[in-house]
């Protein structure tokens, strides 16, 4: 694969993953900001893939689950140069968060009970909420705009509220819900 | 130790596979298991979503937190590789064969419904730790300057979670 970039330069696996490296460790607060970077790594910095290229991986890796930085330098890593470059980039951008939070947790494990601790626990618990209010209204916009769809969350919502069901089985009954829905229309 | 880890790897194997729609999918999933097992109290949980999110990397590392917790740096290990081996499997199997799957309606129509349940899935487990986290004024208003801040303005997500907590060390300390 990849044969049919428009890139100049291949990275090698270990060049690839210092790239990743340095994603993984000024990548700070997740969402768009890392996307942009990672653009600018690969896209404007390396030039090991044009532009529209990159926005086709992706959209592409939204298909796949699973956190869409990893997926997505997964995705650019097998691009460029292969399978190794696949699995070190993945090691490489998740290595100093790995630390960061062994570090974080040793610490809360230890400190839990301070006073300073415990405020700032509930700041952040508090934060979170908000966070996951508006990762709701953004993933809420992409969610189709009919009576199938909008039943669908609700009864995700009152599931995962409201009873102790395993959402897995939801994901399986949504993922079903489109398939019947597209059969039926078909015949 | 290893029989911890092994569960560890499995059950966090398993959130992986079925994480559609970006690292907070992982969260309803994380919190049926992680909640179901005993293996953190609901405030514990959010401590690992709020301390996965002040990493650079994706939240789902909130699973080292819960490995950490449970049995030490091997189950760090064991979780954090279980979170995203998947990742790592289906990315390969979807480069080598996305320019049939995209192509192909059945995909994103199944898709579709499927994000449409992430949404609900989202929205109903920010219902249920919002009603452990939001016990007061200070807490709520803290939720709400964060949800403006990330939606609206688009503030970087890091410095809304470091608000947050500087929020809690002024006005929340016992």
């Amino acid at each position: 694969m990849g044969t049919e970039s428009a890139s100049a330069t291949r990275p090698g696996a270990w060049a690839y993953a210092v790239t990743c490296l340095k994603i993984g460790t000024v990548g700070f607060g997740g969402g768009y900001a890392v996307l942009d970077l990672i653009r600018a790594e690969v896209v404007e910095r390396h030039r090991w893939l044009a532009s529209e290229e990159f926005d086709d991986i992706l959209a592409a890796v939204q298909l796949v689950p699973g956190p869409t930085t990893v997926n997505l330098l997964a995705a650019v890593g097998e691009r460029v140069s292969g399978w190794a470059s696949l699995v070190l980039g993945v090691a490489a951008v998740i290595l100093p968060s790995f630390a960061i939070v062994v570090g974080l947790t040793s610490l809360y494990l230890r400190y839990s009970n301070a006073p300073i601790a415990i405020g700032a626990m509930a700041g952040l618990a508090a934060a979170v909420i908000g966070l996951m209010v508006a990762v709701t209204l953004e993933l809420g916009r992409d969610v189709r705009r009919d009576i199938l769809h909008w039943a669908i969350a609700l009864v995700a919502f009152a599931v995962v509220a409201f009873t102790t069901v395993n959402p897995i089985w939801l994901i399986v009954a949504a993922a079903a819900a489109g398939g019947i829905k597209l059969a039926l229309r078909r015949h | 130790m290893l029989s911890a880890a092994i569960e560890l790897f499995a059950s966090f194997f398993k959130i992986g596979v079925f994480g559609f729609g970006g690292g907070f999918a992982l969260i309803p999933l994380m919190q049926q298991t992680v909640l179901g097992q005993h293996w953190l109290s609901p405030a514990q949980f959010l401590s690992a979503i709020a301390i996965g999110q002040m990493t650079p990397g994706p939240v789902a590392i909130s699973a080292t937190f819960v490995g950490f917790h449970v049995a030490g740096i091997v189950g760090a290990v064991a979780a954090t590789l279980g979170i995203f081996l998947p990742s790592v499997l289906l990315t390969g199997a979807l480069m080598a064969t996305y320019t049939y799957v995209r192509r192909y309606p059945a995909f994103h129509e199944v898709l579709g419904a499927v994000l449409a349940a992430v949404v609900g899935l989202i929205a109903g487990v920010t219902w249920r730790l919002g009603v452990q986290a939001i016990t007061g004024f200070v807490p709520a208003a803290i939720a709400l300057a964060v949800a403006i801040g990330g939606r609206r303005f688009r503030v970087n997500y890091g410095l809304l979670v470091a608000f947050g907590a500087l929020a809690g060390v002024l006005a929340l300390r016992p």
